[in-house]
Parts: structure tokens; sequence; C-alpha cells
């Protein structure tokens, strides 16, 4: 864990839709070239909080800093800095993979698109259907051509909500190994990742965090426990 | 701009695949166009008292679907989020959809315009494409914003002319005033009062809708 300025802080960070609280006085930093598990059970708040991070929405409450700017007073500058990989592609369909990226590409204002997403097209295997509809792909495909859309700009920071999700043994294999060569590559980059498939992203991480009803009730070094050990502690956490 | 013109690039490529508002917009107006034709019995009538009428309430409609699918497309695979995410002014994604609707809405409208001719044996001077224009810009303006607050409600099919009809209401009476009057030959001082009531929602509408789209795609 690095010791310099956190690129993420929260304060008491809280989030509500009505009634409901799905985040409450979450506080922690997020550190440059980390790579971190975000655990909990189906309504423990990880998708809330990844889409605060993303900003996606706003909090409630409490403080949201990143790369030390308020999202509040620099929300166009904070987007720069963020990649995220959500359940849906937020890619459109009826576009090939070229058009989808190079969209994109002009939205960040990258200066060459094309070379760009040809680039991030090698990297996640996938150069040889540049020029397919995304419509013709499978899940598999989908998701790594997903996680290039999420890397196009070269974000700081790289938010992963339920990579695994749906896919298939061999893919989530494949994936896993994308996610390690990916942070290999960028080792300066914060990767954070909202999972329910505890072996394979703990072989990923170096720190873990456990939320439950939208509280943050575990943050500890991977290193702490092996994968028996993490899941019996899961378990335990949450009351399984 | 360059943000702009991406997400009109985007709308224009991804409707010319797919074709899903155009061509249900196109056989709703033949459609409707036809139904009218028969249904009504222009023989005691004028039908230029008629066709004003028929003409606006069918593009009303047809826009309605039109509209209803410039959204629904960003939710097939949630790339509204990816819009959300990306550093671009909200106004920008607001403009993009506005000028989308916009134009296709327009050509819809242009594709009717020689069956309505045909269908009702009425002669369109053309000023009308000009209130064609205005009236087509005011349905855009309002209906795009509305769309946008509908799309993430389950009933957004039916949330939108919820919406967007009781608020339409004076562009319809104010186009359907300004069409009656230039297919009978009126003078310009007869009408203008209706078309400054056009222009005004198409003003007033557009301007707000630039500035609260921001509030409008939050959450």
């Amino acid at each position: 864990m690095s010791n310099g300025q956190p690129l993420i802080r929260l304060e008491q960070l809280g989030k509500r839709y009505g009634v409901h609280h799905a985040l409450r006085g979450v506080s922690l930093s997020l550190h440059e070239g980390e790579i971190v598990a975000l655990l909990g059970p189906n309504g423990a708040g990880k998708s809330t909080l990844l889409s605060l991070l993303a900003a996606l929405s706003r909090p409630s409450s409490g403080t949201l800093l990143i790369k030390g700017q308020s999202l509040s007073s620099a929300w166009n500058a904070v987007r720069r800095h963020i990649g995220f990989v959500s359940h849906q592609s937020l890619l459109y369909p009826e576009l090939s993979a070229a058009e989808n990226l190079q969209f994109y590409a002009r939205l960040y204002g990258l200066e060459d698109g094309d070379a760009r997403a040809r680039q991030v097209m090698a990297w996640v295997d996938l150069l040889p259907r540049y020029h397919d509809q995304v419509r013709g792909y499978s899940r598999g495909m989908v998701q790594r051509l997903t996680i290039a859309r999420a890397l196009l700009h070269d974000p700081q920071i790289l938010l992963l909500d339920e990579p695994f999700s749906g896919l298939d043994e061999a893919a989530a294999e494949r994936l896993q190994r994308l996610l390690q060569r990916i942070h290999d590559e960028a080792p300066a980059r914060l990767t954070l990742i909202s999972s329910h498939d505890l072996p394979r992203t703990l072989a990923l991480v170096d720190r873990v965090l456990i939320l439950k009803q939208g509280r943050l009730v575990v943050d500890a070094a991977a290193s702490a426990h092996d994968p028996a050990g993490w899941r019996t502690r899961y378990l335990a956490e949450i009351g399984g | 701009m360059s943000g702009l013109r991406a997400l009109l690039w985007k709308e224009l490529l991804a409707e010319w695949r797919s074709k899903e508002a155009l061509a249900t917009m196109l056989f709703f107006s033949a459609s409707a166009m036809l139904i009218f034709s028969f249904a009504l019995d222009l023989a005691p009538i004028d039908p230029h008292d008629v066709v004003p009428a028929v003409m606006w309430v069918t593009f009303l409609f047809a826009s309605l679907l039109g509209l209803n699918r410039s959204f629904a497309r960003e939710m097939e695979g949630h790339s509204l989020w990816g819009l959300k995410l990306s550093p671009i002014p909200r106004s920008s994604i607001y403009l993009a959809k506005m000028i989308g609707n916009f134009l296709f809405l327009t050509v819809i409208e242009l594709i009717a315009l020689p069956l309505i001719v045909v269908l009702f044996n009425v002669a369109l001077p053309w000023p009308t494409l000009g209130v064609l224009l205005l009236g087509t810009l005011g349905l855009s303006s309002a209906g795009t914003v509305f769309a946008a607050m509908a799309v993430n409600t389950r009933l957004r099919d039916v949330l939108l002319p919820l919406m967007m009809l009781p608020v339409v209401v004076p562009l319809m009476v104010g186009v359907v005033q300004v069409t009656g009057a230039l297919l009978k030959g009126r003078m310009f001082s007869d009408y203008a009062s209706s078309l400054w009531l056009i222009v005004a929602f198409d003003v007033i509408f557009w301007v707000t809708s630039l500035l609260l789209f921001d509030f409008v795609l939050e959450e």
C-alpha cells in the first residue's frame, strides 16, 4: 500500500434512496497501485459505492474526494480519471466494436481514436473482430470489449462491478488472466473489483473490503488469510 | 463541440442500422392518414378545416413513438451510463438527442406530406414547411427532455405521453391554427399571434431543457 496522497478518499460517505440507506458512514482511502476487492452480499451497497466513485450519482452525505478534487466542483475533470465496467456493457449492439470505441474515444477527446481503439482491442484479444457488430459477440467477448472501452482513455482508477458474473468457467478464467495482465502493465493504476466470486477475486487483489448493510465491516490486507480463511471470515462477517 | 458531433453521429448511425424509430413512425403516420381519410366524411365540409388537425395529431403521436425509441436504445446495454461517465457537458447529450429526434420526425413528415395532398385533395403552400419545422422543433425540444425523464421508470411507454401531451397543448393549438390559416390563404396578421405562440414555446422549451438536463439525468 502506498503512503502518498490517496487517489480516492471517503469520509463518512452515505447514500440514501428515499428511506432506504444504501451506504452508511463509509470512510476509507484508496491509493495508487492498489488492487482492491469489494465484497459483500446482495444489497450490501457495493454497486452503490461504485456508482458514487464513478460519479454516476451524488452522495447524500459525507465527503468523496478523487485525486483531491470534490465531485461537486470538478465532475468532468474527475470523470477523465475513471474507467468503469458495470454488469452492463454500456455499448451499442447495432454498432461495431470499432464504431463503439471510436465514439467513446471522441467523447473523451482522444487524439487518435482509431489507433488507441486498436491497441485496447489487441490487449483484450479481440482485434480480429474489430469491425464486427457487438450484437454478434458472445457474453465473454462483450465483457472483454467492455474492459477495452473502460481502458480506452487510460484511466488512473478502474472500477469493476461484478466482472465475472454471467461468464462460463473458461471465459471467467480468461478474464481473470486479462485483469492480472492489465494491472501488471499499468502498476500505478488503482483497481477496485466488486465481486461474489471470492476465489478469483482474492487471487487478484492485495486488499479486501467487506460491506454489510451499507457499512464497511472489514478493511484488511489480502495476505491476512489464505483463500479458505477469507471464505470463513467472509461468511462470519456477513452472518452466512 | 467534438462531443456533440460524436453524439449526433452515433444517433444517426444507430438509427440508420436499426431503423426502429423511422420505421415505426412511418408506419404509424401512413396508417393514421389512411384511417382518417376513410373515416372522415369530407363531402359536407371544407378539407382545409380538417387537414391541419389530422396532420398535427398524426405527427404528435408519431413523435411519441420516435422519442420513446431514442432513449430506449440507451437502455439496451445501459449505454446512457456510458454517456454519463464521459467528460462531456450533459447539454451535449440533450442537443444530440434533440437534433436526432428533430431530423427523424422531419423525414417522416416530408414523406407524409405528399400522402396528405393525395388523400385529402388539398394543396399545401410552401410556407407550411416553415410551420412544420417550427412545430417539429417544439415537439423535439419538449419531447426529448420528457423522454429522458421517463426512461428510467418502469412505465416509460405510458409516462411519456402522460407528461408530454398536456404540455404541448399550446404548441398544438398554435401549429393547427397557423397551418389552417396558410391552407386557406389568410393574411399574416390573421395568424401572427399563433405564430408567436409557437416561437415562444420553442424558445422557452429549448432554453429551459438545456439548463435543466443536468438534473434530469441525475438518477
